[in-house]
């Protein structure tokens, strides 16, 4: 398989096309793994997470569609919400096992950091660096670190509600600032 | 705009869905909403494409190999030497499939998608090794537990290789299976009624690579159609997979 997009990949995944999955899965787990470690902070958590994607995508249960957007994002976005439904679930324990929650990301690199040719990164880093130091905190705290409202305001020492109202008006003002 | 458009609050409500921040009743009634509801889900869509690039600020991690044995054993569930496994696994993904299916399909024509029973779409993903077989696997399913037919293609061997399971057999008539591309005239692959090998036909090798083939059974008088194109009803359909 030479140069196939994620896009064709998981189009042929759900087609039971063998080779592709694989190439899919070797192409794409490194990040994602990534990305479902950070919010579970397990690794054998993480694990599953990919695994219950992989076989959504194989038997059709997730189905790409490639009006709404690039396989990539279609990729982390099934990672991100299986992940959240893992810790979610787990509250009981994420608590504990979540010691490193307290180092939520509250530091997102300049768009000047960034490479020039990443320029969707750059383009909601800029929109992300105008926004209130606490909306964006929140934002960045719950979409990279799966953190709920509550583990925000104890972070950020703040109410619940404050929390709840950063985060709206920061995804408002976000939206405006991507143009649509 | 006005701060609190309607827009506005259910584009905000797609935006917190996707950061994961819900409370978990209010996350679950959303989702609800989701799956009737197509405008809301291309909000989520857009809020996941505007945040998506975030993700390339996280540290990718090298998988075990471990982990790719587990998706190959998951998906898998079964090899095709053990049908009831294969029927189990069908079975599982065959509602899903369906629908799909029919429209991948409707090329091949109104009067035969209203006559088909069920449709199935199968491989039996063999993950490793295998590479060079050439071989190809379809099961023609009834949408019961059961498939119909399972069809083996050995392209080295040019070789067909019939397996009937749930098919019924019908008095004084019997079932032909045919290899259906796009618009082009059915190529019969002979009867199905018992197990069987045989040779391929008048189909080209290169036929079995092509993603629009579709494998028919019909209903045809005892001893085949007549006429050398399906005469009676479509009574399953199915598709042929490459394994690799």
């Amino acid at each position: 398989v030479t140069e196939r997009t994620v896009e064709s990949l998981l189009e042929a995944a759900a087609l039971q096309d063998a080779a592709a999955f694989r190439s899919l899965y070797d192409l794409a787990v490194p990040k994602l793994l990534g990305i479902a470690s950070r919010i579970v902070r397990r690794r054998d958590l993480a694990e599953e997470v990919i695994q219950d994607v992989f076989v959504k995508i194989w038997t059709g249960t997730a189905r790409f569609d490639r009006t709404l957007g690039s396989g990539l994002a279609y990729l982390a976005a099934l990672t991100r919400n299986r992940a959240l439904d893992q810790v979610r679930r787990k509250t009981e324990v994420s608590a504990e096992e979540r010691p490193e929650m307290q180092d939520l990301s509250d530091n997102l690199p300049t768009p000047e950091a960034i490479a020039e040719d990443r320029s969707e990164l750059r383009a909601v880093l800029a929109c992300l660096q105008r926004l209130p130091a606490g909306q964006r905190q929140a934002i960045a705290a719950a979409y990279l670190d799966g953190a709920t409202g509550a583990e925000i305001a104890a972070r950020l020492a703040v109410p619940l509600g404050t929390v709840k109202t950063w985060l709206s008006r920061g995804l408002a003002a976000l939206r405006e600032c991507m143009g649509r | 705009m006005s701060g609190d458009s309607p827009d506005i609050v259910r584009d905000t409500l797609a935006g917190t869905y996707v950061l994961g921040t819900m409370e978990q009743d209010e996350r679950a009634a959303f989702e609800a909403r989701l799956a009737v509801d197509p405008d809301l889900r291309g909000a989520v869509a857009e809020w996941q494409r505007r945040l998506a690039p975030l993700s390339a600020l996280v540290e990718p991690q090298q998988p075990p190999p471990e982990l790719w044995q587990r998706i190959a054993a998951a998906t898998v569930a079964a090899r095709p030497a053990a049908e009831p496994h294969i029927a189990d696994f069908a079975a599982a993904r065959l509602k899903a499939q369906v629908r799909r299916w029919r429209l991948a399909s409707a090329g091949f024509g109104m009067a035969l998608a209203a006559s088909l029973a069920a449709i199935a779409l199968f491989a039996p993903a063999y993950f490793e090794a295998r590479r060079d077989s050439g071989r190809y696997v379809g099961i023609v399913n009834t949408g019961g537990a059961m498939p119909a037919l399972v069809v083996s293609v050995d392209t080295r061997r040019g070789e067909l290789r019939i397996r009937p399971l749930g098919l019924k057999a019908e008095p004084g008539r019997s079932h032909e299976l045919w290899a259906v591309r796009g618009n082009a005239a059915p190529v019969s692959l002979g009867l199905v009624d018992s197990a069987g090998q045989r040779g391929l036909g008048a189909l080209p090798l290169a036929a079995l690579a092509d993603p629009q083939l579709v494998l028919a059974v019909s209903l045809e008088p005892a001893g085949g159609s007549p006429t050398g194109q399906p005469t009676g009803p479509v009574v399953f359909t199915g598709k042929l997979i490459r394994q690799d």
